[in-house]
Formats: C-alpha cells, structure tokens, sequence
C-alpha cells in the first residue's frame, strides 16, 4: 500500500481528501502545522506528496524546489491557480503532475495511480484478486474457481471486479454504472441488468452459484 | 484640402475685393484716369492678390498633408496630438493647444478605464481562484457520502462550476493569447474526462454515449479543448430530445485534419438561426423555450477556437440532430 501525504490548508478539503483516498485504499498523512513543511514530507516516508500552491508562510513551489534538492518523491500539485504559467512553473520546478480544482475525482485517483505506477515501475500492478476460492485474473479477465475457467467481457469482468472490492457492502446501482462510466464504459440501467444476468450465466457454468445476491430497491451484495 | 474648397471658404474675401475694385475703377474714371492705367492698376493688385492667396493656400495644405502623413502612422490614432509639431502661426498655435487639452483629458480617462478593467479581472480571477475551494468541498462531501441527495447535489454543484468557469474564460477573453500551452494531448483522455465530469447529469437523464475509436493525439491546448468540449456535450444535454437521447463521438480525419464530431440526436436547431449560434448573447428560440439559455456557451468556444487556431463548425436539422465539429490542425512538423 502506497502512503500519499496531504499538504493543503483548506481544513474541509483535507480532511475530505484524506477519507477519499483512505477509501481508495491508500495511506494518508496530513499536514497540519505550516512550518517546516519540507521536514515534514521528508520524514514522512510518504510515496507520493499532494501539494497546494497557496499555502501560509511558503508557497508550494518552494516547498517543491526544497524538496526536489534533496529527494525524488513524486508530487502533483492539486490548487485552484490555473493559469498556463502556474502550471508550467509548477512542472518546471520539478512537479510530476498539475491538477485543478475542483478536480473531477475518478481523474484526480487516476492521475495519482499514473503518477504511483510511473515512479515505482517495479512494483508489480494487481494482477490477480481473490474473493473467497474465487480468482479474477486481471491480465485476461477470466474467473477461475476450483481449476475451472471461464472469460468474461470487458463490461462483465469491470462489475464483478467492483462488487469484489466492495463486498464488504451492499452496492447499488447507480455506484456500479458510476463506476463503470469513469471506466469508460458508458452503459446505461437496462445494460446493467443484461450484464448482471450474464456474468450469473458464467459464473454457474463453473460451479458457482448464488454469488451475487440481489437485494431488493438497495443494489446488490456478495454472499 | 481642395482648391475650389478652399476658394469656397474664401468667398467673402474675394467679394470684398470685388466690391473694392468696382469702386476703385469708378473712383479713378471719376478723376479723370485713363483707361488703360486703370487697367494697369487693377490688374496688378488683383494678381497680386491672386498670388498671396495660393501661396496660403499652398501653405495650408502642406500643414495638413503633414498632420494627416503623421495620424496614417500612429496605431492609436487619438495620440495625435501628444506626436504633431508645434506649428509657427498663432492661429494655429490656439488649435493646438486646444487639441492637446482635449488629448490629455482623454487619456486621462482611458488610462482610469483601463486601471479600472485591470482591478475588475484581477478580482474576477481571484475571486473565481476563492469560490473554488467550496466547490472542491462540496464534491468531496458527495463523494465520501453517495447516496440519491447527495448525487443531486454533486449534480448541480457542477453547474455552478461550469458557470464560474464560463466566467473566467470570459473575464481572460482579451488576454487570452498568454495562456495557453500547445503541447501533445490525446483526445479519448480529454474526451472521456469530460464525459466523466457530467456523468451524473447524463446518467440521470438516461443519456446514451457512444463513443467511436479515439485513439488520436492532437496538438493543442488540453485545458481549453475541455472546456470547449464540455460546453458542447452540455448542450447536447440540455437540448436532448425525451425518447432516447443519444450523443455520438467520433472522429473524422483527413490529411491536414482531425475532426473531433459531437452528434446528437436532440431537439435541434432552427434554420434561420444555425448561422448566429456563434453569437455572443444569441439564445434563439431554444434558449426561450428552456429558459436556461444564457448565449455564452458557443460564443465562448468560437473566440477560444479562433485564438488557438482550430475551426468549429455545427450543422443541424430541427427536431433532428445537431453535430458540432472541431476541426484540429495537423501540425507534423512539430514532432
């Protein structure tokens, strides 16, 4: 698990920050006193740094330029000055990534799984998840369960991939066709029930029956 | 200045001398001069005359075919009167000087103007800088706490920034030329990060997307093709038709292009009206209809268009379909 840390002076945006990307799986150090920021990231033994430009004391360009003498760290720079020149500057000084607000989410998490995968290129992309026997094999989307395999559509594969990895609740449609359409997959209400119906097929082909529970005006849920 | 202008301005002096000359003649004919003296005498104080009047004339329009040489060179043509020379004659002399006064009171003003237009776009842009951080937290509220509220309000969160973003481009409009950066983008990332931004509005809708092979990088700036891109799907939607609304993006390439289409199958635009979409402020009779219109969505975009050098172009049929194109240059020679 990758550890960001949060420099950014807004307390709502901070603290909202940190439970997004919490709930995205990630490790979240803030910054709450502004001086010494710099000692601060570098201590923090964080794999990647959010970083405000409109701080107290020094701005986030300075914090950069400081941090860059001394360490490689990743950081994207995340305000609210967008002018070409500030972003410029900000790649300039040594920024690996420039993102407005107010950032569109699903952008802002994939532009830091960009900026993650670029700068630890060796450690290995998930590959593989396993929700009880049942193994979904990223690489070619299939479903494997007891030495039986099965392939799944890139459509099927994306909403079994997401119930998994919020099987601890129950989700609802509208998280599901969200999710999907930051993917690229634009499908609407009615797909989704074709799609639902269809990886049920599959599944029971390979022995696995009752895996996606359909709960009643909530969504569904993993048994 | 013309000669018979000029003799026309005249005219009273030369009646006087006319007048002078008859009396003359009848004064001297009276006492006894002969005939061809008095041809003499006249004759000579009228080509006297004559003589003095071109040449003044000669002189002023030397005077003004110069100011006017000097005004054909100056950009801004209200300095005239910081770059003439000082002319000789006390006539002209008071001209001047009222000019310079008149010159000076007028700089005064557009020099306030402008430091007032200045003071106006700086708070603007730091005011749009400010209302952006409540934005910010709105959005993160909604995210952290989905449910069907919250996915309301996410909804017309992003409205309002859509609105504040209209407002900065409009308020950057006159120096826009410093703020771009042409650089290598690729079109599916911008065109799905827009889809992305109005995904609840369009799922909301029950809008279908199709979105054709995009896998193109263009040359451009990718901040203000998402902003022009995001006014034009959020017309689609706001114009959709209600049976089953469907946007369409694809590309259409040739040589020297690449043609970035938005087709949708909405309610249309008028004929007569297809030609002034462009306008600032035109909302035609959709924008009367739906009342949401406010005329600065395409305005915005063709201004931005034209400064980066890319065509847009919208073909419709009412009641049919309306397609936007974007037409981005090729630039090869760049790579």
């Amino acid at each position: 698990m990758y550890k960001i840390i949060i420099v950014e002076d807004d307390k709502q945006i901070r603290d909202e920050l940190k439970i997004l990307l919490e709930n995205s799986e990630y490790i979240v150090d803030v910054v709450n006193d502004f001086n010494n920021v710099e000692e601060q990231i570098l201590n923090s033994n964080s794999n990647l740094v959010l970083l405000d430009i409109n701080l107290p004391n020094k701005n986030g360009y300075q914090i950069c330029s400081k941090i860059r003498a001394s360490s490689k760290i990743p950081i994207i720079f995340v305000t609210s000055r967008n002018s070409s020149m500030d972003e410029l500057n900000g790649i300039m000084i040594g920024g690996d990534d420039y993102i407005e607000k107010p950032y569109n989410i699903p952008i802002l998490l994939a532009r830091i799984k960009n900026v993650l995968s670029r700068a630890y290129p060796e450690s290995k992309n998930e590959i593989k998840i396993k929700y009880k026997e049942i193994v979904l094999n990223i690489l070619d989307s299939t479903v494997v369960y007891k030495c039986e395999k099965i392939e799944l559509s890139k459509t099927e594969f994306k909403i079994l991939y997401y119930l998994i990895k919020n099987s601890n609740r129950i989700v609802s449609r509208a998280d599901i066709i969200e999710y999907m359409w930051d993917n690229q997959l634009y499908i609407d209400d009615n797909t989704l029930s074709v799609n639902i119906t269809r990886i049920r097929e599959k599944l029971s082909q390979i022995g696995i029956n009752d895996l996606i529970e359909t709960k009643r005006g909530q969504g569904y849920k993993l048994l | 200045m013309r000669l018979t202008n000029y003799i026309k301005d005249k005219i009273l002096y030369i009646l006087v001398y006319e007048v002078y000359c008859l009396l003359m003649i009848l004064y001297l004919d009276a006492i006894n001069v002969g005939t061809s003296e008095i041809i003499l005498i006249i004759s000579t104080t009228t080509v006297l005359a004559v003589c003095l009047m071109l040449l003044n004339y000669n002189k002023k329009r030397k005077i003004i075919s110069d100011l006017k040489k000097t005004l054909d060179k100056l950009d801004e043509k209200y300095l005239i009167g910081e770059v003439m020379k000082k002319p000789s004659s006390c006539e002209l002399l008071e001209y001047y000087k009222i000019l310079k006064i008149a010159n000076k009171s007028m700089l005064d003003k557009i020099s306030e103007a402008q430091e007032k237009q200045k003071d106006y776009k700086e708070y603007i842009d730091s005011w749009v800088h400010e209302i952006k951080l409540p934005i910010t937290s709105i959005d993160l509220y909604c995210n952290n706490n989905k449910n069907d509220l919250t996915r309301k309000i996410c909804e017309e969160n992003n409205k309002i920034n859509n609105y504040v973003e209209q407002a900065l481009f409009y308020a950057r409009l006159d120096n826009v030329s410093n703020d771009y950066m042409i650089r290598k983008i690729s079109l599916n990332d911008c065109v799905s990060n827009v889809i992305s931004r109005n995904k609840n509005t369009m799922i909301q809708n029950k809008i279908k997307i199709e979105v054709s092979n995009l896998d193109k990088n263009v040359y451009t700036d990718e901040k203000w093709l998402e902003f022009i891109l995001n006014q034009i799907i959020i017309n689609s939607i706001k114009y959709k038709n209600n049976i089953a609304p469907l946007i369409s993006i694809y590309i259409d390439e040739n040589k020297e292009n690449v043609c970035l289409c938005v087709k949708d199958n909405g309610i249309g635009i008028k004929i007569g009206e297809i030609d002034r979409v462009f306008e600032k402020g035109f909302t035609g009779s959709n924008g009367r209809i739906s009342s949401k219109s406010t005329g600065m969505g395409l305005f915005l975009c063709k201004k931005l268009c034209d400064e980066l050098g890319l065509v847009i172009k919208l073909e419709s049929k009412e009641n049919e379909y309306t397609t936007v194109k974007i037409i981005i240059p090729k630039y090869e020679y760049i790579r």
